[in-house]
């Protein structure tokens, strides 16, 4: 455990507030996201967060720091989401690589390998997207990012929303959620290529609209 | 001597991420930036990706609303308290 985790721990241990409420604000978007991808409502995820405190409140004393104490607080997040979604009866495992998604990006975009002059390039390559020039257009981008997010099955979801939307570096990804370096990259992968897809499918609606428009 | 196989299209947009990731071998990621060079869909795509990936970081964060977060420290003060070592309660396993 490291010097400013143990630290930390005995701070709580004591029963010190301000290091407890530090730790909750600086926790809980992660948690709440991550939970968001195990259960069916934001209401449920807030539930399943208070739950996870309350475990974590009453396991302090049991803690030995093994583990670290973000991983020790994500276990228990996993474990209370997992069993409140199970109880939902929406069925979510989250191994690492058990969401075959096939594809995201469509293989018909490349010419085949066999093509006489350009085997595996671009058939149909990426327009590049207009810079939006006011507020409203930077709104629906969000919302097209957020419900992308919402769509994605939950291990490529929980990774990218550490690793991008919460900034955590890879390292603090793979130790929270007790995944390999080589899993977390595959899933961020995946799940970038998706949020990037549903971007594309936007900006080219966009422009439709904009083309007819004229 | 081995000539190192250019770098197509269909397989760089795989490679993305272990790229911005600085994941890539040497001559893995030298051949990924030779490709961008030269390929414009490719720098269109990786382009997108660094956009993509800076939308994300701009989701604003979600917090838990004010009465929750009360809750939870009064938990944490009436579990805790202020003594060391105090008696919890008396259902606690030991």
């Amino acid at each position: 455990m490291q010097t400013s985790d143990s630290e930390l721990v005995a701070a709580l241990k004591r029963g010190d507030e301000r290091a407890f409420s530090r730790l909750i604000d600086d926790l809980n978007p992660s948690l709440l996201r991550v939970a968001m991808a195990h259960v069916s409502s934001r209401a449920v995820a807030e539930e399943v967060v208070q739950e996870t405190w309350l475990g974590v409140i009453r396991g302090l004393d049991r803690f030995e720091g093994r583990s670290s104490l973000k991983t020790w607080i994500f276990r228990i997040l996993t474990n209370t989401a997992t069993t409140r979604g199970a109880r939902e009866r929406r069925i979510v495992p989250f191994s690492s690589l058990a969401d075959n998604d096939g594809e995201p990006l469509d293989p018909d975009r490349f010419f085949p390998s066999d093509h006489e002059r350009y085997p595996d390039h671009w058939a149909l390559g990426p327009t590049p997207w207009e810079t939006p020039e006011d507020d409203l257009l930077s709104a629906e981008t969000h919302e097209v990012i957020l419900s992308a997010i919402e769509e994605l099955p939950p291990a490529q979801r929980t990774v990218i929303t550490l690793r991008d939307v919460e900034g955590w570096p890879a390292a603090e990804v793979c130790d929270a959620l007790e995944v390999s370096e080589g899993n977390q990259r595959v899933l961020l992968h995946r799940a970038r290529t998706r949020v990037r897809a549903a971007l594309e499918r936007y900006h080219d609606a966009v422009e439709e609209t904009v083309a007819h428009t004229v | 001597m081995t000539e190192q196989p250019e770098l197509q299209c269909k397989a760089l947009v795989q490679l993305v991420t272990e790229y911005l990731d600085d994941a890539l071998a040497p001559h893995e990621r030298a051949a990924f930036e030779r490709h961008v060079g030269e390929c414009e869909d490719c720098g269109v795509y990786l382009e997108q990706m660094r956009v993509t990936i800076a939308a994300l970081g701009e989701l604003p964060p979600e917090r838990l609303t004010g009465s929750a977060r009360e809750r939870l420290l009064a938990t944490f003060r009436s579990w805790v308290g202020p003594c060391n070592g105090a008696p919890r309660s008396s259902t606690t396993p030991s």
